[in-house]
């Protein structure tokens, strides 16, 4: 079973270089692995903590976030539901629009009122297209919730919302019955901890594509935003003094500086560290260690799912340590 | 070339990768390696003459074995070094027959001026026509022997396809077909030449070894083995060589210590009132010592910036060749003073400063009827080890005074013994106890102080980087915006001293100008 067999995906991925279509290199293919695998995993009381040791930093990590794309758009349940957004707390902003898409608002949670014995959320219309509606209340009831899209990111814009689409067709393409909300659904599938700019620049020439669609710029395909913005994502990024307020279900420290901020773990999240080979150093060489000392080796090796050959140069370690 | 194309080539190369040790036999060289490293086994080398005859002989003996020019290359200087040497050794009788021995061997080497390795060297570029050479040139901490500022441009000249390799930044140009290392690499900065073997930059390293050279693969530090990967992982194992100290290699190890005490001088022990630090030597001759457990920041090789945190702050043991440090130049204490002042009129605090030195007064006047040396004696019979320079400093206004409360105490005790506190033991203890509180506040601000005024200056750099447009050099110098007294210094790292030395603080951050000094020539 090599790496993409391990993801049971339904077509090959290509890389698009230049003019030349070629399959997806072994090394990328690995890490698209690891960041669905290290996604994949989530344990009630334990976490994953995964190091890979690489040869060059290079694109690793934008390829582990489309793993973690892919196992993120697999796992996908629809959670967005009346009780979730009824527990919301009052003065939450929230973004709303009819099932057809023609009206959308943005307003406030002004808290639940109780209508005939049904329970109604009160919002305040902060921004409508029809002036006349600003500043009005907006009542509805569990029975008529799903005549809505409510979430608490901005959707996308216009040019943005193709490229959404585009992301959807190409998961559709990747995965047997991929729910097609998966993508518009509020939430990130992992944040990515890394020095921005250069993250941005290494990324912007690489396309991907599967059969015969048409090829999409990997920065696409990521769906990326800063953390913090109001902006729809499905996954957030940040540099390693950043904002890391939010919850997902794995952070990705892309090299030693993100790796040193952040190596107290305080996330309860899973953990997936990306260094080179000349920053794999004594000191988290010894953070290892004590990892390695407290792990939870009965479940380490349980874990399933891993390919029988990881390519050259892809060295990892993993360890499954209680959430603190 | 795309930065997909070249990651992959990075795994391939990691995948393919071999080290090539070409052993070069050369009876001559052999014999000058012999002579040199029984010469250099006879030399005191506490002996400040003699530590001159060591290094002329590094230097000839290196010249020798890194060069890539024909031995007879004028800019090469082979005869002129070997001059100094005798020079150097005159009046040392000893070693008169083996300076024979190695003066004929060396006219021998000069008058046949084949050097194999540049012979490998142009038969290998001919073959490997159109590829990408890389050569590793930065082969000792200054300036390499045997690399003449003529070689640079002769091998640009003769060599299209070939890159000289001088730092880390250099190697990560790109990907290379082969790397070439022109000798054993004794005296290579360690991280420079273990990216070089382990990074996948190239799947071919030669290495040049004269009879005599001995190059050992460096070993890199790898991830524990874990339970869950195991049998999964294709480890790529290298034919690595146990290591040992050989006899031959005595000289250049001893070469890797003597240059830094040569540049920098610094204590390798720890002593009372000596701050661990590292030595960071920089592309425009200059130098400064960086606090071992401390925090610099450094600029992105392609200076990016998308925040003003992407102004890493990198421990100093992280730093390495070829980064971009962000220094202060000049006098600061002016602003830190300045900012100290406002932060204690916040806090509340009154007089702070008089109350924590006014011991100094004091000590003044005990300096002007007793040395240094005196006090420190008198010091060291109360059980206190302390440097005559340390009471100086304490005098002075550049340091605040003892670090650590015995010795503080122990001071104002003997200052109250010797008249210049006029009060009873009991008010003695009291006030050493008050002045010691004090102090201990002052620091506190003044690492307050210190912290705002970074905060203050990195917002403004960052701002200064948003603007410029031309490419930073190895040294660029910035005068900030809104306050002309300020400037900040970007300097490229051109080698590190791995091993702390202990120095005074006043030392710290403070460059040194390094021009003109022998062993950098």
């Amino acid at each position: 079973m090599n790496c993409l067999q391990s993801l049971n995906l339904k077509s090959d991925i290509l890389v698009v270089d230049g003019s030349q279509t070629s399959p997806l290199p072994q090394w990328s293919a690995a890490l698209i692995w690891l960041g669905a695998w290290c996604r994949k995993h989530q344990f009630m009381d334990k976490r994953l903590i995964t190091f890979a040791v690489l040869p060059t930093r290079e694109l690793a990590a934008a390829f582990a976030c489309v793993g973690s794309l892919i196992a993120g758009a697999e796992l996908f349940e629809e959670t967005f539901s009346w009780n979730r957004f009824s527990c919301l707390p009052r003065g939450s902003k929230v973004f709303w629009k009819t099932q057809d898409g023609r009206k959308h608002y943005r307003g406030n949670i002004i808290g639940i009122e109780i209508y005939g014995g049904s329970e109604f959320i009160v919002l305040k219309v902060l921004k409508a297209q029809r002036r006349a509606e600003v500043g009005s209340t907006f009542k509805v009831s569990k029975k008529y919730f799903d005549d809505y899209r409510f979430s608490e990111e901005q959707p996308p814009n216009t040019a943005k919302k193709g490229s959404f689409h585009n992301v959807s067709r190409f998961m559709s393409g990747l995965l047997e019955n991929i729910n097609s909300k998966w993508i518009w659904t509020d939430g990130s599938e992992g944040i990515l901890i890394t020095s921005m700019a250069n993250f941005d620049k290494t990324i912007s020439d690489v396309f991907l594509k599967i059969n015969e669609q048409q090829a999409l710029p990997l920065r696409d395909i990521l769906c990326i935003e800063i953390n913090g913005g109001p902006e729809h994502a499905k996954l957030r990024k940040t540099h390693p003094r950043g904002d890391l307020s939010g919850n997902f279900p794995l952070v990705i420290l892309d090299g030693p500086d993100a790796f040193h901020i952040h190596e107290h773990f305080e996330k309860a999240s899973n953990v997936l560290v990306i260094l080179d080979r000349s920053e794999y150093q004594e000191g988290i060489h010894g953070t290892i260690l004590q990892l390695k000392s407290v792990a939870d080796t009965i479940i380490s090796n349980k874990l399933e799912d891993i390919p029988d050959n990881l390519p050259p140069g892809i060295e990892l370690a993993a360890y499954v340590i209680n959430r603190s | 070339m795309s930065t997909l194309f070249s990651v992959s080539q990075m795994f391939e190369n990691v995948r393919l990768s071999r080290i090539n040790r070409h052993e070069i036999e050369n009876k001559t060289i052999a014999h000058i390696m012999r002579d040199s490293s029984r010469l250099f086994s006879i030399l005191d080398r506490s002996d400040p003459s003699q530590i001159e005859i060591s290094r002329c002989l590094w230097l000839l003996r290196s010249s020798i074995v890194f060069t890539l020019l024909p031995f007879d290359d004028v800019s090469l200087g082979l005869k002129k070094i070997m001059g100094k040497l005798i020079l150097s050794s005159c009046g040392l009788q000893e070693a008169e027959l083996l300076l024979g021995s190695l003066q004929k061997e060396l006219d021998e080497l000069v008058t046949n001026s084949v050097n194999m390795k540049r012979e490998w060297l142009l038969r290998t570029i001919t073959e490997e026509k159109d590829t990408r050479v890389g050569v590793l040139c930065a082969l000792a901490a200054g300036k390499s022997p045997g690399w003449p500022s003529e070689i640079y441009l002769e091998i640009n000249r003769l060599f299209n396809g070939i890159k000289l390799i001088s730092s880390g930044r250099d190697l990560r140009s790109g990907v290379f077909k082969r790397i070439i290392l022109p000798c054993s690499c004794r005296n290579v900065y360690p991280a420079l030449l273990l990216e070089v073997i382990h990074s996948g930059r190239s799947s071919i390293i030669d290495v040049l070894l004269y009879s005599g050279e001995k190059f050992d693969t460096p070993k890199r530090l790898v991830l524990p083995e874990c339970s869950i990967f195991r049998g999964k992982l294709q480890n790529q194992i290298r034919q690595h060589e146990v290591h040992k100290v050989r006899e031959e290699n005595a000289v250049d190890a001893w070469m890797n210590e003597a240059f830094w005490q040569g540049v920098h001088g610094g204590h390798r022990h720890a002593e009372a009132n000596l701050v661990s630090a590292n030595y960071v030597l920089f592309y425009n001759g200059t130098g400064t010592f960086l606090p071992a457990n401390g925090r610099v920041p450094i600029l992105p090789e392609n200076v990016m910036l998308s925040d003003v945190s992407d102004l890493r702050l990198v421990s100093v043991e992280d730093v390495s060749e070829g980064d971009l440090v962000v220094i202060r130049a000049g006098d600061s204490s002016f602003l830190l003073d300045e900012a100290s002042d406002q932060i204690m009129k916040s806090s509340g605090y009154k007089n702070l400063v008089n109350e924590a030195t006014d011991w100094k007064n004091s000590l003044e006047a005990l300096l002007l009827t007793y040395s240094c040396e005196a006090v420190s004696e008198a010091l060291q019979q109360r059980s206190i080890s302390i440097s005559p320079a340390s009471i100086s400093q304490w005098a002075g206004p550049d340091v605040l005074g003892p670090g650590s409360e015995r010795v503080f105490k122990e001071l104002i005790r003997l200052l109250g013994d010797k008249g210049k506190l006029q009060m009873d033991s009991y008010s003695l203890e009291e006030y050493a106890d008050n002045r010691w509180i004090s102090l201990q506040e002052l620091r506190s601000v003044r690492q307050r102080a210190g912290n705002m005024i970074r905060q203050e200056l990195l917002k403004k750099l960052f701002i200064w980087l948003g603007r410029e447009t031309s490419p930073l050099g190895d040294c660029t110098s910035i005068h900030l915006e809104g306050d002309s007294s300020v400037e900040m210094l970007i300097l490229r790292v051109a080698s590190k001293d791995q091993n702390p030395a202990f120095v005074p603080t006043y030392r710290l951050c403070r460059l040194d100008d390094l021009r003109g000094n022998k062993w950098l020539e």
